[in-house]
C-alpha cells in the first residue's frame, strides 16, 4: 500500500483548498452526535428500568435451547386432523375479514380523502375515527367482539375487520388524495356530477392499489 | 350534409360484433370472477362459523358494551367523577412508560439487527447467492411468525416481565425491516459503490461510504414506522405476561370492570395517536430530506 506511487497530489494543495468539504460541517457533526447520545441514553434508561440482568438473559438461552431441543422433530401425534382444521380456520379468518374490511373502508376512505370527501367536518370525523380504531390493538378488538357473538372464530373475523378498516381506511384514503387530478377534471368538464367524477375519474386510478 | 366520414356497413358490422365479443367476453369473466369469489367467502363463512342471526341478535349487545364501560359503578357517566375513573393513574402511566420502552428497545434492537443482515440479503450487494438464500430464509422465518408467539416462548423461557416482550419485538422486527432494508439497498445507485471499490475499499468500508448515505433517512423513516406499529404490539404484550398495560387491560376485561377498561383504553389510544403523529412528522421531513438531496 506504502510504496503505491500516488496519482493525485492530495497532500498539498489539494486537502487545504477542500479541507472544509472534507472535514464536514461542525454543525452536522455535533447533530448526528446528540441524536445518536439521545438514543442511547433512552436504550440504556429502557435496559435499566426493564430490569435486563445477563444473569437472567444467559439461563433464558439455556432454557430456550432445551426447549427448542424438544420440539426437534416435530410430531403432532393424534392431532394432525384438527391442526389442519384449525390451519382452514385461520385462513378464513384472515381472507373474510380482510375482504370485509375492504368493503367497509371503501366508502369510508372516500370520505376521508381530502379531494372527494363531503366537507371538512365529515373529514375530519372519519380520520379521527379511524385513527382510534387503530390505536386498538385486533387482539383487544376480539375481547370486545366476543362479548357480542361469543367464543369462536367469528369473533376473530369481526375483530380484523374492525382493526383493518381502521388502517384501509388511512392507506385508501392517502392513494385516493395522490391521484392524478386530470382526469376528474375531464369528467367535470363534459358535465359530470360530482359522483360521477369519483366515480370515472378517481376509482379507476385507486383500484388497482 | 354529414360531414361526418362513414364507414361502409360492412366493415362496421365486422368491428361492431367484435366490440361486442369483447364486451361479452369481459362480462363473462367479471361473472365468473364474482362467482369464484362468493363461493369462497361461502366456504370460508361456513368453516369460520359465520352466525349472521346470532350477530344480528346480539349487536345490542356491542353498543351495551361500550355505554357499559362509559359508566362507573355508581351508574353515573365517567365524565362525571375522573378521580373516580382515573383511579389508577399512576400505576396505568407508569405501565404505559414501560409500553412504550419495550417497543422502543424492540425497535432499536430489530433495527441493528436488521441493518446487519439486510445487506446479506440482497441481489446487489450479497457475498454469493448461498449467502442471500440463508439471508433471506433467516428474515423470512422472524417475520412469520407473530411476535405474541415469540412473547409466548420467550415468556416460558425467561420468565414474566419486560424482557421477554422486549426480545418478541426485537425478533419480529428483524424480519420486516430486514426486508424492507434490503428493499430499498437494492434500488441504490450503484455507481458511488462502485468507485470506493475500485478506490481499495472493503466490502464494509463500501457500505460504510457508498450505500448508507444513499440509504439511511429510508432507513429511519421505516424504523419508525415500525416503533408506531411496535407501540400497538407492546399494549398486548402483557395479555401473555410479557409486560407493558396489556395484563391491566386484560384483567379489567376478564373481570368486567367496565370505567378501568375505557381508561386504560383511552390512554392507549391517546399515547397510539400522539406516537403516530410525531413519527410522521418526523417521518416526512426525513423523506423531505430525501428528495431535497
Amino acid at each position: 500500500m506504502k510504496n503505491r506511487p500516488s496519482r493525485f497530489n492530495l497532500d498539498s494543495g489539494f486537502r487545504a483548498h477542500h479541507a472544509q468539504l472534507i472535514a464536514g460541517s461542525s454543525r452536522e457533526k455535533w447533530l448526528t452526535a446528540l441524536v445518536v447520545g439521545a438514543m442511547a441514553a433512552l436504550a440504556l434508561f429502557a435496559l435499566l428500568r426493564l430490569e435486563f440482568s445477563f444473569a437472567q438473559l444467559g439461563t433464558g438461552m439455556v432454557q430456550l435451547g432445551t426447549f427448542m431441543s424438544l420440539m426437534v422433530p416435530p410430531s403432532p401425534g393424534t392431532q394432525f386432523n384438527s391442526l389442519l382444521e384449525a390451519l382452514a380456520e385461520t385462513v378464513a379468518i384472515a381472507f373474510l375479514g380482510t375482504l370485509l374490511a375492504a368493503i367497509i373502508s371503501f366508502p369510508l376512505c372516500l370520505l376521508a380523502a381530502r379531494n372527494t370527501t363531503v366537507n371538512q367536518l365529515v373529514r375530519w370525523i372519519t380520520r379521527r375515527s379511524s385513527d382510534t380504531i387503530r390505536g386498538v390493538d385486533t387482539l383487544i378488538w376480539a375481547l370486545i367482539w366476543i362479548n357480542v357473538v361469543g367464543l369462536g372464530p367469528f369473533a376473530g373475523v369481526l375483530a380484523i375487520m374492525t382493526a383493518d378498516i381502521g388502517s384501509f381506511t388511512k392507506l385508501y384514503s392517502e392513494a385516493i388524495e395522490a391521484v392524478e387530478r386530470k382526469a376528474g377534471e375531464g369528467v367535470l368538464s363534459t358535465g359530470g356530477s360530482r359522483l360521477h367524477e369519483i366515480r370515472f375519474g378517481i376509482i379507476p386510478q385507486v383500484l388497482p392499489v | 350534409m354529414s360531414s361526418l366520414v362513414r364507414l361502409p356497413p360492412g366493415q362496421v358490422a365486422v368491428l361492431s360484433a367484435g366490440y361486442r365479443a369483447e364486451q361479452a367476453a369481459k362480462t363473462r369473466s367479471t361473472v365468473l370472477g364474482l362467482f369464484v369469489l362468493l363461493l369462497l367467502v361461502l366456504t370460508a363463512g361456513y368453516v369460520a362459523e359465520v352466525d349472521l342471526v346470532k350477530f344480528w341478535a346480539n349487536f345490542d349487545q356491542l353498543t351495551n358494551y361500550f355505554v357499559r364501560i362509559l359508566h362507573l359503578a355508581n351508574g353515573e357517566l365517567v365524565i362525571t367523577d375522573p378521580a373516580e375513573w382515573f383511579w389508577g393513574w399512576e400505576r396505568w402511566l407508569d405501565l404505559l412508560g414501560e409500553t412504550l420502552l419495550i417497543a422502543y428497545l424492540g425497535t432499536l434492537l430489530g433495527a441493528i439487527g436488521a441493518f446487519l443482515l439486510c445487506f446479506a440479503a440482497t441481489s446487489n450487494l450479497a457475498v454469493n447467492p448461498a449467502q442471500r438464500f440463508f439471508a433471506r430464509r433467516l428474515l423470512e422465518f422472524f417475520r412469520t411468525v407473530p411476535d405474541l408467539v415469540y412473547a409466548l416462548f420467550f415468556v416460558v423461557a425467561f420468565g414474566l416481565g419486560p424482557v421477554p416482550g422486549v426480545l418478541a419485538l426485537m425478533l419480529s422486527s428483524v424480519g420486516a425491516l430486514g426486508k424492507l432494508f434490503a428493499e430499498v439497498v437494492e434500488n441504490i445507485d450503484m455507481k458511488p459503490v462502485e468507485g470506493a471499490i475500485s478506490t481499495g475499499a472493503t466490502r464494509w468500508q463500501a457500505i460504510r461510504y457508498a450505500v448508507v448515505p444513499q440509504v439511511l433517512s429510508n432507513f429511519a423513516s421505516y424504523a419508525l414506522l415500525r416503533f408506531e406499529i411496535n407501540v400497538r404490539s407492546a399494549s398486548v404484550m402483557g395479555f401473555v405476561g410479557a409486560g407493558g398495560i396489556g395484563q391491566d387491560l386484560l384483567e379489567a376485561i376478564r373481570g368486567f370492570h367496565y370505567p378501568d377498561v375505557s381508561a386504560i383504553l383511552l390512554l392507549i389510544i391517546l399515547t397510539v395517536v400522539a406516537i403516530d403523529l410525531v413519527t410522521e412528522r418526523i417521518r416526512h421531513r426525513l423523506i423531505s430530506l430525501e428528495h431535497g438531496k
